[in-house]
């Protein structure tokens, strides 16, 4: 909503700069996105330095042909001597003159006294263009002869204005009218606010309305009021200056004086009107009815449109004529011929309108207020004014009598504020005649009464204020939130993380120490990343929560894995030349349910792409695989105190052997692996990329809660090396475990493997460090000899021979 | 004859030549020449047995401490020397210490992580727990997105053109806002409630520079006995001041649906490009009886306030970041700056 100053100046003068106003707005619920200027800077009195002249004499300049010395009286006493190069100008014009010291727009430097080609010159006539009225018309502005010499150029015309550029909360469409905004104003300023003039022309049309058509409303439940007068005699022509500067700085277009008049009104109260060329309408009669489905319309923005059933329609005997509060036919519409007009003012249903508008993608001035919904009481005061301007300014003779077909209005219940609960509810004290005065001054009848009064709203805020906080949220934004004293509230207890939420924290915190940083992916994705991980055609992973209406094919469903959107992120790091690093997400995954709410798992999942790791001059990464993904899997549950044991996975978007099934127990916590080749190649990312994924639920159900301390500090732990041989086959993790199973033992790690001439085919060589250890007591070497039999004994009943 | 003159000669030459040496192997030499098999002073002690009985006494402990002064300066001397040698033997070293250090991966948390976790902490810090996790899912229903909020059926919020819904399932949508958790919390605990919440929300938003359809938001809930408007302001000041420091700020009269009075607080802040300007970093509210009614709290009994802030735009603001869409990418040369 756009509010021009010059426009609210007619109904209340705060006495406040355009700034002022602004912040004044702002505080009080009425935001105010841009102030915007025109003309005359008006500051420091500048505005003062523009005057009326009636111009003298003017005699020919004796060293200039295109100049001319004016004698112009100012009101002064003593005439001013101006040079002017105007063509226009002449003896017995009352013009405008800037003295002196004016600034003029544009930030030009201040004027001052002159001499012009020998010629002293104290002070300017002015243009239109040069005052950023209008277009240059090739002269200077010639003035109405009655404005006596020295009176203000302000006074006269707009020589200066602001206007505020507004973002209008939804609840108050009364505020998207001038005159509400001025009441606002008013309500927050206290400047007295004046009338609108709403009084009838007198009909001096023939016959009376019936005679030139009739209304029949068939879809009350969406008119809930639909009044109509009609013009005689309209003289279709250019709406006058002032009407037409005022809907420009509203943002509105200047169309012709009858359709400028229903634009007008609307701004001025927030009532939208509507204008028919009555000869055009077909048959006597106008039908408020939903729209048959497919009923074709040609708006007025020369659309071809097809309505739907649930519709509303203003028509006549044949066919729409006016999609009901959002825009007009174009046949219909009143044109240069157009001599008859038939004016509407209706209320229309908010959500219908909204809805219609949304499905048609038509919105207008007229359909933004619709469907904010309107009061019913609004129209006859639009129909009222706007009869007025057609009769004044369009040479319309007005048919007595409206056609009005209306529900019934509810009244206007009184609501109670107790002072108490206003108090209570704000921790402030304003004065209960203070909130009275306020209540007043926003159009609400106040009742004064012990303790409480009773208040009743005014018909343009009946949807938005209906209980007694309403009446509170109006005091204090009214009164200034600074009356109210800020005070920290006590709290009754500590705030504290969940074990979930420590647990993601030392997640990230983990992950970023090990060099991965954190992404954040969209949750929607493409349905076609079940096919990007190859899930199998019955995997459960293919049911996902479809968007009904998604923003893009990109974001229809929603993600059951985070590797697609990691793979994304790599790929875009790819296309930057960045050739390897890390990247982890944590977050939810979605998994339907037959109510259509969803499990919401959460995860992290981590990603290493290329070498990634520290490059330096000394030192050079390796590339990520399997042992890049199970390593950091172990790192990562370590940070919540869970050891993790590794077995095959059987995932389709990991390499079919390069992948762990990660475990706690006997909990799957996740699943570690070098991406599939295939996948790398669907998702056009560059290989190797390692991938890990670990579920909080199960890392937070495997966690210990507290690690218990281990004596290793005062018992003397033995450690012995081993060196076998085993086949292939005979995985590692199988050898760790026989070892461990030999009492005494208490870790048994892999430090090195070997492949090459001293190992037979088919065979790798693994040396085993074993720690032996019996808690309270030192081993004797016996006994750690005895032990490390046994590990052999077990290595060798699972192929493993020891090597020399 | 030794005497006692012909002793101090012995030592006064011995420590001249020590302190003298320059290398260890000058010290070997006067160790050789003072204190070795064939020096003066091991003949003097060897030849004591030859000497009259009265005089082994007073030779004897005369030589030995003669003996014992040339050793030590021996030995302090050496410490000395080695300590020289050391020193320019390092300092004669060719390393090019400017050189690179070695390299460690620093990752980084995302940006709107660290806001999230800087908000979290100024709550928890007043006694605030969070709700999150299963207790507050994305994928919710209209009770809790709009109903219980304040926002009834027809209300534009909850047209397809801004809420994304769930295929098959009218009603059930993409959590537009994190206030459904308000509503999840307090369906299941008394007052008093002191809670916030972070996490994704989604609207019907093309992707440009400053919108984005899925989006971060914060959420505070406070619902007690005698909670006012008052106490809002205070919250939302600490808040701030936490956050952004000592600013001018101030607030402004707002509207939210499932608020009444609603507020906003904005404080001056200075953009990426040296302006001056002021933002707005909260917006908050007392609690509508509304939905204080919907979850069956009793409206003149309890009040609260609930507040609110879009983290995305909040990290965007204070890390300078001119486009929303470099949040969502997972490029490495943004997300690494902020490690």
């Amino acid at each position: 909503m756009r509010l021009p100053l010059e426009w609210l100046g007619d109904y209340v003068d705060p006495g406040l700069g355009p700034q002022e106003l602004a912040t004044a707005l702002a505080r009080s619920g009425t935001e105010v996105d841009e102030v915007e200027t025109r003309g005359v800077p008006d500051e420091n009195g500048n505005v003062g330095t523009f005057r009326v002249g009636r111009v003298l004499s003017v005699e020919p300049h004796p060293d200039a042909d295109r100049l001319r010395v004016c004698s112009v009286d100012l009101g002064e006493g003593e005439p001013r001597q101006i040079v002017c190069g105007a063509p226009n100008v002449a003896a017995g014009q009352s013009v405008g003159v800037a003295l002196p010291g004016a600034r003029l727009p544009g930030g030009r430097p201040p004027l001052e006294a002159a001499s012009l080609r020998g010629v002293q010159s104290n002070g300017m006539i002015l243009s239109e263009a040069e005052l950023e009225l209008g277009e240059d018309t090739g002269g200077i502005m010639v003035l109405g002869d009655s404005v006596a010499p020295g009176t203000p150029l302000g006074d006269v015309v707009p020589i200066s204005g602001a206007t505020l550029k507004l973002e209008l909360t939804s609840n108050r469409p009364d505020c998207a009218a001038i005159y509400g905004l001025a009441r606002e104003v008013h309500a927050i300023t206290g400047a007295p606010l004046a009338p609108v003039d709403d009084s009838d022309p007198d009909a001096m049309g023939e016959g009376s309305v019936e005679d030139y058509a009739g209304l029949r409303v068939e879809a009350p439940d969406l008119c809930p009021r639909y009044m109509a007068r009609v013009f005689t005699d309209v003289v279709v022509g250019p709406s006058p200056d002032w009407l037409r500067r005022r809907l420009e700085a509203s943002g509105m277009r200047s169309v012709s004086n009858v359709v400028d008049v229903t634009n007008y009104v609307m701004l001025l109260t927030g009532q939208p009107l509507h204008a028919f060329d009555l000869d055009r309408l077909s048959g006597p009669e106008i039908v408020v009815r939903r729209a048959g489905a497919g009923e074709p319309i040609t708006t007025l923005d020369g659309h071809d449109r097809a309505l739907e059933d649930w519709m509303l329609a203003i028509c006549d005997a044949e066919r729409p004529a006016v999609i009901a509060g959002i825009m007009g036919a174009e046949d219909v519409e009143v044109g240069p011929a157009t001599t008859r007009v038939l004016l509407e003012a209706a209320s229309f249903d908010g959500p219908t309108t909204l809805h219609a508008s949304l499905a048609l993608g038509l919105r207008s001035e007229s359909s933004g207020r619709f469907e904010k919904g309107l009061p019913a009481e609004l129209p006859p005061r639009a129909m009222r004014i706007a009869s007025r301007m057609l009769v004044e300014l369009c040479g319309a003779r007005m048919v007595p009598g409206t056609l009005d077909v209306a529900e019934p209005i509810p009244e206007i219940a009184p609501i109670t504020l107790r002072a108490e609960r206003q108090r209570r509810l704000l921790g402030a004290d304003i004065d209960a005649s203070e909130s009275a005065q306020i209540l007043r001054r926003l159009g609400f009848e106040v009742e004064e009464g012990e303790g409480a009064h009773e208040v009743t709203p005014p018909f343009e805020r009946r949807a938005d204020v209906t209980r007694e906080v309403d009446l509170i949220e109006e005091v204090v934004r009214v009164a200034g939130l600074d009356l109210v004293p800020a005070e920290l509230p006590r709290l009754p207890a500590d705030g504290r993380r969940t074990p979930l939420q420590r647990l993601r924290v030392r997640l990230a915190e983990r992950a970023t120490g090990l060099g991965l940083s954190e992404t954040i992916s969209y949750r929607f994705v493409p349905e076609a990343d079940s096919d990007l991980l190859e899930l199998d055609g019955d995997d459960p992973r293919r049911q996902v929560v479809r968007i009904a209406n998604p923003v893009s094919e990109e974001m229809a469903v929603m993600r059951r894995s985070l590797l697609p959107g990691l793979l994304r992120a790599v790929a875009v790091n790819q296309r930057h030349q960045r050739r390897a690093g890390g990247l982890f997400e944590i977050g939810k995954t979605y998994e339907p349910t037959a109510s259509g709410l969803a499990d919401e798992p959460e995860e992290i999942a981590a990603v290493l792409f290329g070498a990634p790791g520290a490059e330096g001059w000394r030192q050079s990464p390796a590339p990520a695989d399997v042992f890049s993904a199970t390593g950091l899997a172990m790192a990562l549950a370590r940070s919540c105190r869970v050891s993790l044991a590794v077995g095959g996975g059987g995932e389709p978007y990991l390499h079919p052997v390069r992948q762990a099934q990660l475990r706690a127990g006997q909990r799957t916590v996740g699943i570690a692996g070098e991406v599939h080749p295939s996948v790398l190649r669907s998702a056009d990312v560059d290989g190797p990329v390692a991938f890990v994924s670990l579920s909080l639920a199960a890392l937070l159900e495997a966690a210990e809660a507290r690690p218990e301390f281990e004596d290793v500090v005062t018992v003397p732990v033995s450690t012995r090396d081993l060196a076998v041989v085993v086949p292939e086959t005979v995985s590692s993790a199988e050898l760790v475990e026989a070892s461990r199973a030999v009492p005494l033992v208490r870790a048994a790690v892999i430090f090195d493997r070997y492949v090459g001439e001293q190992v037979p085919d088919g065979h790798v060589g693994l040396a085993i460090r074993l720690t032996l250890v019996d808690p309270g007591r030192t081993l004797t070497d016996e006994e750690i000899d005895a032990a490390v039999d046994r590990v052999v004994g077990a290595l060798a009943d699972r192929g493993a021979t020891l090597r020399e | 004859m030794t005497n006692e003159h012909q002793l101090e000669e012995l030592r006064a030459a011995a420590l001249t030549d020590i302190a003298g040496a320059a290398s260890l192997d000058d010290l070997e030499r006067a160790r050789v020449a003072h204190a070795g098999r064939k020096s003066a002073i091991a003949e003097i002690l060897s030849g004591i047995g030859s000497l009259p009985k009265e005089q082994r006494g007073p030779v004897g402990k005369g030589a030995n401490a003669v003996r014992a002064a040339i050793d030590a300066a021996i030995e302090e001397r050496q410490g000395a020397i080695e300590a020289e040698e050391l020193g320019s033997r390092l300092a004669t070293d060719p390393t090019d210490v400017t050189l690179p250090g070695d390299a460690h991966p620093l990752g980084a948390l995302h940006p709107i992580t660290q806001v999230q976790r800087e908000l979290e902490e100024i709550l928890l810090g007043l006694g605030y727990r969070i709700a999150d996790g299963p207790e507050t899912p994305e994928i919710e229903d209209d009770f809790h997105n709009f109903d219980a909020l304040n926002t009834p059926a027809g209300h534009p919020a909850r047209s397809s053109s801004d809420t994304l819904y769930v295929e098959g399932h009218p009603g059930i949508a993409l959590r537009p806002q994190t206030s459904p958790a308000q509503i999840r919390v307090m369906e299941r605990e008394d007052p008093p409630v002191y809670v916030i919440h972070t996490g994704a929300v989604y609207r019907k938003d093309d992707v440009d520079a400053t919108h984005s359809p899925m989006f971060h938001q914060i959420e505070g809930l406070a619902i007690d006995d005698g909670l006012t408007l008052g106490h809002l302001k205070g919250t939302l000041l600490h808040i701030a001041r936490e956050l952004v420091g000592d600013r001018e700020s101030w607030f402004q009269a707002h509207f939210f649906p499932f608020t009444e009075p609603s507020i906003e607080l904005y404080v001056e802040w200075t953009d990426r490009h040296g302006r001056q300007t002021s933002m707005e970093l909260l917006g908050a509210g007392m609690v509508d009886p509304n939905v204080l009614r919907a979850v069956g709290y009793d409206p003149e009994r309890y009040t609260g306030f609930a507040f609110g802030a879009g983290v995305d735009r909040l990290a965007m603001v204070r890390f300078g970041i001119p486009d929303l869409r470099l949040l969502y990418e997972g490029d490495l040369r943004v997300l690494e700056q902020f490690a």
